[in-house]
């Protein structure tokens, strides 16, 4: 057992720590924005305007269509290229992350927005509220409820998808241990500290997301019922 | 390098990436079949077994699954090649996807079926052949193209693997000739596109038909 490496995943516990607060940083950051702008989008998606609408659905199918790895690299290294300034690599993941799931939750809240039935916007015209407060008195409160599972379900997603942060250098949690992993193996070439390692992330990752995706599915149940 | 040429690497590229996606979209679906059998019939040991390898591959990201099968296997196991390893954990990751969505069509089939099955004297495998799958595959086939998306989406995924995909090729080609961005992004970006979009259109086509066979719902 001494090759295992598990001491050294020990010893450098607070620097992989830091590590994963960065990803988690950057979920919560771009979550946050994302339910924001999202339900804003989703409401202006409802909206009878084509020009408009046409606009919104390009965007969503580039965002669903293209993974955001690439989008990463396009913000990360075109933007750069164009612009002619420096990206900074948290910045541009954030971005990324929160366009992602902006059109994600946008998306939702607009199928849940069609999906009621045409007599609530009816009824609500009959009572006089002006548009905004039939928004935000009458459609949006159902909308909320019934979305919460998805949110849950996308921050799951966020989490794991964050990992991908490393391709444009961002010292997170993969790229500290790829650290470890050459210093270990610098002092002691028969260590079996990669297989260690990425076990230990594959865990840590676990940890984190399936709490989550139980909330998930037991507030779908609830939604259901 | 002239644009011709750059065209060229990307069609190869796209290639690959087309390969990888195939062959762990149909791995997947094999698995994703078996799992759900699994589960359907609540076969003792297997399907604590097919639980937790779902639970586990739905809640770690794909990134460090593939470096744990590329870079931490080698060590005690056995070295695999980048392409070989890519379509082992998109299927492995695929079939726990697919496993969830043929399964979400295996459970609307009524009790009642599986015990007429018996009673006329079908046999397991007949059972699952005749009675469960046209059944369940027409309610699940949406979420069955969506999880085949999702995988051919993640092949990208792989470039960390070192997998000669196309954002692998862009990167490479970047880092050679840095005045080639703009033609790079705008070619790595057609690739994807002239992947994905005919697949979704040719999968809700698919839906359709497969929809309109579908018969009692």
């Amino acid at each position: 057992m001494q090759n295992s490496g598990i001491e050294n995943i020990i010893k450098a516990f607070p620097q992989l720590l830091g590590g994963i607060s960065v990803t988690i940083k950057i979920s919560i950051i771009a979550l946050v924005l994302s339910v924001i702008l999202g339900f804003t989008l989703g409401v202006i998606m409802t909206f009878k305007n084509r020009l408009l609408q046409g606009v919104l659905r390009i965007l969503l199918e580039a965002f669903r269509l293209i993974h955001p790895i690439i989008w990463l690299f396009i913000f990360f290294f075109g933007a750069a290229y164009v612009l002619n300034i420096n990206t900074n690599d948290v910045v541009v993941s954030i971005l990324v992350f929160t366009l992602w799931g902006t059109f994600e939750t946008a998306d939702l809240v607009r199928s849940f927005i069609t999906s009621l039935p045409k007599s609530q916007y009816e009824s609500s015209m009959a009572l006089g509220l002006s548009r905004p407060q039939m928004y935000i008195f009458v459609l949006l409160p159902q909308v909320v409820a019934r979305t919460i599972p998805s949110i849950v379900n996308l921050a799951t997603r966020l989490i794991k998808t964050t990992t991908l942060v490393y391709l444009i250098g961002v010292s997170e949690v993969l790229k500290i241990s790829q650290n470890i992993i050459q210093l270990t193996y610098y002092r002691n070439p028969n260590s079996y500290i990669p297989f260690t390692m990425y076990l230990f992330l594959l865990i840590i990752y676990f940890i984190i997301c399936y709490p989550l995706s139980l909330l998930a599915r037991y507030l779908e149940k609830k939604a259901m019922a | 390098m002239n644009n011709f040429e750059l065209v060229g690497i990307f069609a190869k590229a796209s290639l690959v990436t087309i390969e990888v996606a195939l062959l762990s979209i149909a791995i997947a679906f094999i698995i994703g079949l078996i799992s759900a059998i699994f589960l359907f019939y609540k076969m003792p040991v297997l399907k604590t077994l097919v639980t937790v390898y779902i639970e586990f591959f739905r809640n770690t990201p794909p990134l460090i699954q593939a470096y744990f099968i590329f870079y931490g296997l080698p060590k005690i196991f056995m070295t695999l090649d980048s392409f070989t390893c890519s379509v082992i954990v998109l299927a492995l990751l695929g079939g726990a996807y697919m496993c969830e969505a043929v399964y979400s069509g295996v459970k609307a089939i009524s009790v009642n079926q599986k015990e007429l099955a018996m009673a006329i004297g079908l046999s397991r495998l007949d059972t699952i052949r005749y009675l469960i799958l046209p059944q369940s595959l027409a309610i699940s086939i949406a979420a069955i193209n969506n999880n085949a998306i999702f995988l051919t989406k993640e092949v990208s995924t792989m470039k960390l693997i070192l997998l000669p995909e196309i954002l692998y090729q862009a990167f490479s080609i970047i880092s050679l000739r840095p005045d080639l961005m703009i033609p790079v992004m705008v070619l790595m970006v057609i690739c994807y596109l002239v992947i994905l979009i005919p697949m979704s259109y040719v999968f809700s086509r698919m839906e359709r038909k497969i929809r309109y066979a579908e018969f009692g719902y």
